[in-house]
């Protein structure tokens, strides 16, 4: 961690599909440990699966025996919710367990920019992978008045081999 | 018929015949010394050394048939006997089953020397109770922590290094590859970002075409190492089991090593510890679990591999033990083969070699097996599995349904084990004497036949030597002491079992009832000895005990419901004698028997047989009888006689030749019109010739005449008229004896049939003169006239004289 821990309003989780949310959640759990905070999560959804999926040529290679079928906009579509809903069941749980309340916002990857419009406050906390410095939003969110904490996490380009 | 020699007067029967005392015992009541085998069980030395030639013959087939009534001490003797080859015989193997673990429906059999089965089955738990920390230590321990690390290292760098070249050179050519959920997309990058259609389709042609190219290319490298990646983790998983292996049998071999040490001089124990070894090695993972607690009823894998390691032990002795001696009461085909048991769970019946049980033949292998024959051969499918044993010289541990080949389920096939064993059975005479006709295996394995006597001569060394036999009995029991009078008395009751003044029998066990009995009635008068008193009052209580039935009968007579005369003459009407035998329950009793006669065509009919009441033996007395009439009287002229005999009031069957004097008394008594007295009662068989021939059951006639006479009132005029062979067999009751010596009874002892008429009637018979002519007022001259009679009479019907037309 980049960040050490003081007094927030708000806490902002930014999500991207491959970010390490176990890892993400307990840096947010520092800093809503003793005081009342406010717990916002924003999923930003991948767009390189609807790209990809324009394309007429691409194919999904199966992990289980290397089976080949065509990469449509219905299967990226699909990707999309089944990691959003996978996403915001996982919060579920870690907030139940937690016992703390929190919302739950997606964001599309061109709409990545709104973060800025949930921590307005030098005292609100962004949390996100230290992944996100290599994608081109870093820039912009970079020039947030909150205070930015990037969490280490797996690489989100590991090999195909790791799930 | 002969003349036969006359006595001018047939004289009673002396006081002293009617039952032989027994007096001046000389043998020594306070000796201590034990008696010998041959003592104990007195006057069976042919049959002692048949058993003992049959016991030390080891020869295929020299299986021992102890011939002898129940009660005679059958078993006791053949005990003994076994015993003292035994001693020699030494202690046979042990025998186990154990896991087969290239067939666990075949469980193998191991045989270890006596004394070492107990021993092998304690090490092999210890050996599992061993190996059960070691292993799992061995598997804690560091340099296996390290060597799997270095393995999987190992696989983990060559699974990245398939990827990162994949990825590389993906980059290399701009191209992206994207993880889904199931798989992997590949798609243009410019600039890191994934290309979608629009920006795709503004590219050059040419540009377009290459991209396409790579993913194709690059799509079909991806799959062949994605195939790759199952082989890569399956090497790897081979490499961890090679190395567990390894770590194993290091473990393993350490402690198995001083077991083979210890059993290295039985190789068949040898190879089952190798096969051991390696089955643990190939089920290493089952010793590193940890017990994990599980439902009750369910056995859990491990347990299931620890058990198949575990030792059967189904017979073993002490390595100093004697050969067995085993008596199976029960030889049901399971107790004499053995069986495989099932155990219930979760409603399915589930069995191994752990659940073999080994039956008779095992237990007594490499000795002695004693069986009954009746119990062997009333038990299903026993005989012929016996049989069959002894033939192979095996035992084969299956169930019946699966012998007869009625199982199609899959059972347990134990290893056969061999078979060395002597068979003793034991059984009564005619058992023996079947299965020698109708069975044609049975004298090739049963060649050996041990006939025990069911009484001895009562010389006075075989009186003493009894005497000795008895004591030994008494104080073998813990009886009150017997003084000599008492053993006197027993000896002769002996007599009387025996049914033989000269003879005492064998019969121990009614022997030891006897003496079981006399020893109560003592204590009951709380006497410390037991005397002659104890040993009448014991006779008589029993008596008292089985007498309802005889009671019944002398009341039915007492009372006239059953015709018995017991005074005065009757023509044609003669007291028979008849036993009755109820199991220990044995009396005689009078039976009236009648006949009559008539002019006929020669024959005498048994209405017993005519209505299937009479048995053979008594339907061949009659015709004798029939015979010896029609040889005796007249021979010149055709018999010309209808008679016809019957038992009056028999509704039973009737057997026997005993009654044939009695029924030709009767017969002539009806053709000459002689009475016969009604005082007397007779017993005796008689043959062609006339001479009358002993009976069985002669003192109970007596004895049962006696006490319907006694009912009656005696006045010295009753009689029992018996065979003169008879005599010798005279043990009558005291009570009797004591009548007799007070001439209140008589006893008549006849040679010959006229002997009997005589006496009966207390008219001479008579013999033929040298005329040819019976003497006149003879029963024999009367009966001669009126056959003749009848034969001329008999001519004038055939020739139309005769006044009455109809035909016999």
């Amino acid at each position: 961690m980049t960040s050490d821990r003081t007094d927030v309003r708000r806490v902002m989780l930014a999500l991207w599909e491959t970010s390490s949310l176990q890892d993400l959640w307990h840096a947010a759990l520092q800093h809503i440990a003793d005081s009342p905070v406010e717990l916002v999560t924003v999923y930003v959804t991948d767009d390189r699966w609807r790209r990809a999926a324009s394309l007429p040529f691409t194919r999904e290679v199966s992990r289980f025996g290397g089976g080949t079928r065509d990469f449509t906009q219905v299967r990226a579509e699909q990707i999309d919710k089944e990691a959003v809903a996978e996403a915001e069941h996982r919060l579920k749980e870690l907030a139940t367990e937690a016992s703390i309340e929190f919302s739950f916002t997606v964001l599309g990857e061109h709409e990545a920019p709104k973060i800025g419009e949930f921590v307005t406050s030098e005292s609100d906390v962004l949390i996100a992978s230290a992944v996100l410095k290599r994608r081109p939003i870093y820039a912009e969110i970079a020039r947030l008045k909150c205070r930015i904490l990037l969490v280490d996490t797996p690489d989100d380009a590991a090999s195909p081999d790791d799930s | 018929m002969p003349n036969h020699p006359e006595r001018s007067h047939i004289p009673p029967v002396a006081v002293g015949k009617l039952r032989r005392v027994c007096q001046s015992l000389s043998f020594d009541e306070a000796s201590t010394e034990k008696n010998t085998i041959a003592e104990t069980y007195l006057g069976q030395d042919r049959a002692i050394d048949a058993i003992r030639f049959g016991i030390e013959v080891d020869s295929e087939g020299y299986n021992v048939f102890v011939l002898g009534p129940l009660g005679s001490h059958r078993h006791g003797l053949v005990s003994e006997l076994a015993k003292e080859r035994a001693r020699e015989k030494g202690a046979p193997d042990d025998w186990c089953y154990v896991n087969n673990f290239s067939n666990a429906e075949r469980p193998r059999a191991l045989s270890l020397p006596a004394g070492r089965g107990t021993e092998f089955k304690a090490a092999m738990q210890a050996l599992i109770a061993e190996i059960r920390l070691a292993i799992p230590a061995a598997f804690e321990n560091d340099d296996y922590g390290n060597q799997l690390k270095a393995l999987e290292a190992e696989t983990q760098k060559e699974l990245d290094e398939l990827w990162r070249t994949l990825h590389e050179q993906a980059a290399r050519e701009n191209i992206g590859v994207l993880q889904t959920p199931t798989g992997y997309v590949l798609a243009p990058l410019i600039d890191g970002k994934v290309v979608d259609d629009k920006e795709f389709d503004e590219l050059p042609e040419e540009e377009r075409k290459a991209i396409k190219g790579s993913i194709k290319r690059l799509s079909e490298e991806l799959q062949t190492r994605i195939e790759t990646v199952p082989k890569i983790r399956k090497r790897h998983r081979e490499r961890v089991r090679s190395l567990d292996r390894e770590v194993t049998s290091h473990a393993v071999s350490v402690l198995h090593d001083d077991l083979k040490k210890t059993y290295e001089d039985l190789p068949s124990v040898l190879a089952y510890l190798e096969e051991v070894q390696q089955d643990i090695i190939d089920n290493a993972q089952e010793f590193r679990q940890k017990d994990s607690p599980t439902l009750p009823f369910l056995a859990n894998h491990s347990s299931a591999i620890f058990a198949s390691y575990e030792v059967n032990l189904i017979v073993s002795s002490e390595s100093d033990a004697a050969a067995p001696i085993v008596y199976e009461p029960n030889p049901s085909y399971p107790n004499l083969i053995g069986k495989v048991e099932h155990r219930a769970e979760m409603g399915a019946l589930l069995t191994d070699f752990r659940l073999v049980r080994s039956g008779a033949l095992m237990q007594a292998n490499g000795g002695y097996l004693v069986l009954d024959i009746h119990r062997v051969l009333g038990r299903p499918f026993v005989w012929e599995a016996l049989k069959q044993a002894l033939f192979t010289k095996q035992v084969r541990i299956e169930s019946p349904a699966e012998t007869l080949g009625f199982a199609s389920t899959t059972m347990l096939k134990p290893e056969p084990i061999p078979l060395d064993i002597k068979i003793v059975l034991i059984g009564e005479r005619w058992l023996y004497y079947l299965l020698s006709a109708y069975d044609r295996e049975f004298g090739d394995l049963f060649k050996v036949a041990a006939d025990l006597d069911d009484d001895i001569e009562r010389s006075t060394d075989n009186v003493d030597a009894y005497a000795r036999v008895v004591s030994e009995r008494i104080k073998q029991r813990d009886l009150l002491p017997f003084d000599t009078s008492a053993i006197e008395k027993i000896i002769e009751q002996r007599a009387r079992r025996a049914e033989d003044s000269e003879r005492l029998s064998m019969h121990m066990r009614s022997l030891d009832d006897l003496l079981i009995q006399a020893d109560h009635w003592a204590r009951q008068r709380e006497s410390e000895r037991v005397e002659a008193a104890d040993v009448n009052e014991a006779i008589r209580q029993r008596n008292y005990r089985q007498n309802r039935v005889q009671n019944k009968i002398v009341d039915a007579i007492k009372r006239d419901t059953l015709l018995i005369d017991t005074a005065g003459d009757c023509v044609g009407q003669v007291n028979g004698l008849s036993v009755v035998d109820l199991g220990e329950a044995r009396f005689g009793h009078p039976v009236r028997i009648t006949a009559t006669t008539r002019v006929g065509k020669g024959d005498v009919i048994d209405i017993e047989r005519e209505v299937k009441l009479g048995g053979a033996i008594h339907s061949k007395g009659v015709l004798i009888l029939s015979a010896a009439l029609a040889a005796r009287y007249a021979p010149d002229i055709p018999l010309s006689l209808h008679g016809s005999i019957v038992f009056e009031q028999s509704y039973g069957g009737v057997e026997g030749d005993s009654a044939s004097v009695a029924e030709l008394s009767a017969l002539l008594s009806s053709i000459s019109g002689v009475p016969i007295r009604q005082n007397f009662a007779v017993t005796g068989s008689v043959n062609q010739l006339g001479r009358v021939q002993a009976v069985g059951g002669i003192n109970e006639k007596i004895e049962g005449f006696y006490e319907v006479c006694k009912e009656r009132g005696l006045d010295g005029s009753h009689a029992v008229v018996i065979p003169e062979d008879n005599v010798k067999h005279l043990m009558l009751n005291e009570e009797v004896v004591d009548a007799v010596a007070n001439k209140l009874f008589t006893v008549y002892a006849v040679r010959y049939a006229d002997e009997a008429v005589e006496v009966l009637t207390g008219k001479p018979a008579g013999n033929r003169s040298d005329d040819g002519q019976f003497p006149v007022d003879t029963v024999n001259r009367l009966v001669e006239d009126k056959l003749v009679q009848y034969a001329s009479k008999r001519q004038r019907f055939a020739e139309g004289g005769g006044g009455d037309k109809r035909q016999d």
